[in-house]
């Protein structure tokens, strides 16, 4: 018997399959939650925090408008970079053209998509409908943060619902680019690469000016300014983000015209669907076989095993004559640097966060005595969350070091040892911090900023480092993306930040100085570090392999 | 005929292909070529698989044999060569002429074993009593107990029948198999054996990636081995062994490979 080919099924057909794969996916998630509701134990505590905010909103709204319309001021000052920073997002995009945005989500999707009598242009729409829904999934997130700016709960629901179809129409129009600018990269690539750099460029003038606006610098030219600030498509986003009708029109008819091109290129794409996913595949097996757990080594191995095209890494450097190591536990600071300087690329990704610092430092200091009290908070509130977040994510493992027998020839002591990796650790960021403060501080002509500022930033940082070595020895593993073991290490390092922000409160309130409040707060966040690593040192003596063993698995 | 090129003169093409004899039968695959960057992973690689054939694919790690499968399976894009399936070259379209099963299984993980049937059956547009057909499979694979698992919950193993059993019920004109028996038990393995030899006697046209051995002289019909994404020996099975009376297949690859 010879087969021949199946012909394709109608399009009434496919999306019959299509929606049937959706639907009882959909509803054997219901059920999976329904017989586990731990699954939904991340949603119970955001739920919480909803719940909990809501009650605050009516109370804001009769009695702190001004603290409403400073918010605003801020949101207002925010949007201004939205032109910039989309057109920052779309020049790379284009530039980096050969990297797609991978749509499959697994290998049974080549399997039992690719695999079907299914025609591809439907496969493909419906590939990039999914990925724009679990874009949207995301919405709820911002829900908690319309509902405390807004000035009331109606105000929240429409500023949730247009802030949702602005962002939905733009990463609908990169979706809809995404597929057809893959094609064109085959044969335009040098055209795509100077046009997405063009871009770019455009971008960064945009962003320039924004700086310029907000911190009243005369760098642009009245005459261009205006142009640089509302180039679309970001300002049509922020025309949605008000609810403009005309807004959501012209980025409506954007996406159309994408998704357009992605019909045309679509019956020939799934090599490159391919492989662009190949890496997010890979990653979501290897996270599913280890739980969470994805070492560096064992990234790199599955992705040679499954094909992934990488960077060659290098196999030999010149190896340090030794002359000016430091003895005992500071030797680890000698090995961490080594470390440093030996990853790809070298210093220079160091050098260049370094240059960025300074040059951000240089324009914060310059312009934020003229800013509006609220924004100065807002500039030094939101980086010190991101630097307290990132040290919170940032997977705090010891095993590789406890395996290894030299850790434990060391004559100093293991206190000693923690400390010197926690300041080790910490210093990559604290020397950009430093320049840019110092920056800061010149453009500013205040001491205080450097000296305040460093010392704020940097116990912060090296207090997360020493709360994670903490918190690592109660739970050995390290802080993954996902899982309910990662939602508790959260939780357990956020309840060690509250004696720091008591002692903040009360210092400052007692004072009437907020200064004093965050000197007292470095200081306690610092004992309480030394703290948690004379504990996480007890916990380790004589047990260390048990932890290394734990973190595997 | 069988011809092992060995040494520098071996040529980039094969002089013979697997069964010369009726070229434009089956699937025929010609200069295919692939290129990572200046690796060549793959090198004008021809070979023919009539209906009714299990070709193993055999080589050293890194010598192509995925990246062959990938390309034929429509999932990577060759840099050249010709692929036909009964005289008639194929294009984007073959994805719906060969199933491949790779060497990580992976199913829906939110689908149960019964639902896969029923997506396959109507994505792939089977007419008439499949789910009699489908039920038949899912007893011969022994998945009939796990017919309301979730994928997320099955074994290797499981999830590589579950893949298996939709190949089947979709009929398939081609199936590709990477590295099929790792995973599975003995059972399975012999499960897997019978029911391959089931597909060929329907007519399908099947290759198999595997580096193990022992089962590819009483499974498959005839071999291609490959080495840094050049054919090394093609030919019938059943002639490498007669002109080999000494020799085990093992031995064979291992000389030709060295």
């Amino acid at each position: 018997m010879i087969r021949s080919l199946t012909p394709a099924l109608s399009p009434s057909d496919s999306l019959r399959a299509l929606i049937y794969l959706d639907w009882h996916i959909f509803l054997n998630r219901v059920r999976t939650i329904r017989r586990d509701p731990k699954r939904l134990l991340m949603w119970g505590v955001f739920i919480l925090v909803i719940l909990t905010v809501i009650p605050q909103r009516f109370l804001l709204r009769s009695s702190a408008a001004p603290v409403i319309s400073e918010v605003a001021t801020f949101l207002n000052i925010v949007t201004t970079f939205v032109p910039g920073l989309v057109l920052v997002f779309l020049g790379l995009k284009i530039a980096n053209s050969r990297k797609a945005m991978g749509l499959f989500r697994s290998a049974a999707d080549a399997r039992f998509l690719c695999g079907s009598a299914l025609p591809p242009r439907v496969i493909v729409l419906w590939l990039d409908f999914r990925m724009l829904r679990l874009l949207l999934m995301q919405l709820p997130a911002y829900a908690l943060w319309f509902l405390i700016f807004a000035s009331n709960i109606r105000g929240a629901i429409a500023g949730i619902l247009a802030f949702g179809l602005s962002m939905g129409l733009f990463f609908g129009i990169v979706l809809g680019l995404n597929l057809p600018l893959v094609r064109l990269s085959h044969s335009k690539s040098a055209v795509l690469r100077v046009a997405g750099a063009s871009l770019a460029v455009v971008g960064m003038a945009s962003l320039g000016t924004a700086v310029s606006r907000v911190g009243h610098l005369a760098l642009v030219p009245p005459a261009i300014a205006p142009i640089l600030l509302g180039l679309p498509p970001g300002s049509w986003m922020v025309g949605g983000f008000h609810a403009n009708l005309w807004a959501f029109l012209a980025l409506g008819i954007c996406m159309i015209i994408a998704f357009a091109l992605t019909l045309v290129v679509a019956h020939d794409v799934y090599p490159e669907v391919w492989e662009s996913s190949l890496r997010m595949i890979t990653v979501r097996r290897l996270m599913r076989q280890s739980g969470g757990f994805l070492s560096p080594r064992e990234t790199r191995q599955a992705m040679r095993e499954a094909g992934v095209q990488q960077r060659q890494r290098p196999t030999a450097a010149v190896s340090s004559q030794g002359r000016h190591v430091p003895p005992g536990a500071w030797t680890l600071l000698w090995k961490e640097w080594l470390a440093a300087i030996r990853v790809r690329g070298g210093l220079r990704w160091p050098v260049i966060t370094l240059m960025a610092a300074i040059v951000i430092g240089w324009g914060a200091g310059g312009g934020f005595g003229r800013l509006p009290p609220v924004v100065q908070l807002n500039l030094i509130a939101l980086p010190l969350y991101l630097l307290v977040i990132i040290n919170m994510m940032m997977s705090i493992r010891l095993g590789v070091d406890l395996r290894n027998p030299l850790w434990w020839l060391s004559s100093a002591s293991l206190t000693a040892r923690l400390l010197v990796l926690t300041l080790a650790r910490s210093l990559r960021q604290v020397i950009p911090l430093a320049a840019g403060l110092l920056a800061a501080a010149i453009a500013a002509g205040s001491v205080a900023v450097f000296v305040l500022g460093l010392l704020l930033f940097a116990a912060a940082i090296w207090a997360v480092q020493a709360m994670g070595i903490g918190v690592y020895t109660i739970i050995p593993t390290p802080v993954d993306l996902r899982g309910p073991g990662q939602l508790l290490r959260m939780l357990v390092l956020m309840a060690l930040l509250i004696p720091i922000v008591i002692v903040f409160t009360i210092a400052a309130v007692l004072s009437e100085h907020v200064a004093i409040g965050l000197l007292t707060a470095s200081a306690t966040a610092i004992l309480e570090g030394w703290g948690l690593l004379m504990f996480a040192a007890s916990r380790l003596q004589g047990n260390g392999l048990a932890f290394a063993q734990a973190e595997r698995r | 005929m069988m011809e092992q090129l060995s040494g520098r003169d071996r040529p980039a093409r094969p002089e013979f292909e697997v069964v010369p004899s009726s070229l434009g039968q089956g699937l025929t695959v010609e200069g295919l070529t692939k290129r990572f960057g200046s690796v060549v992973a793959v090198d004008r690689l021809s070979m023919q698989v009539h209906p009714g054939q299990i070709l193993a694919l055999l080589g050293p790690n890194g010598a192509g044999k995925t990246t062959t499968l990938l390309c034929l399976a429509g999932l990577l894009r060759p840099d050249a060569g010709r692929i036909a399936w009964q005289g008639n070259a194929l294009g984007p379209e073959r994805t719906r002429a060969m199933a491949l099963i790779q060497e990580t299984p992976e199913v829906y993980d939110m689908l149960t074993v019964w639902e896969h049937m029923v997506f396959v059956a109507r994505s792939c547009g089977v007419r008439g009593a499949w789910p009699a057909r489908a039920e038949q499979l899912l007893e011969r694979l022994d998945l009939t107990e796990k017919r309301d698992t979730l994928g997320e919950a099955l074994s290797k193993g499981m999830r590589q029948k579950v893949l298996i059993a939709a190949a089947v019920l979709a009929d398939t004109p081609v199936l590709l198999l990477d590295e099929p028996m790792i995973g599975l038990d003995p059972k399975g393995q012999r499960e897997l054996r019978e029911i391959l030899v089931e597909i060929r006697e329907r007519g399908a046209a099947i290759i198999v990636s595997t580096h193990l051995l022992e089962y590819i002289d009483t499974l498959c019909d005839s071999v291609l081995i490959l080495k840094q994404g050049r054919v090394l020996m093609s030919g019938p099975i059943s002639e490498i062994m007669h002109e080999r009376a000494n020799q085990r297949l093992e031995d064979v690859f291992l000389e030709v490979t060295r």
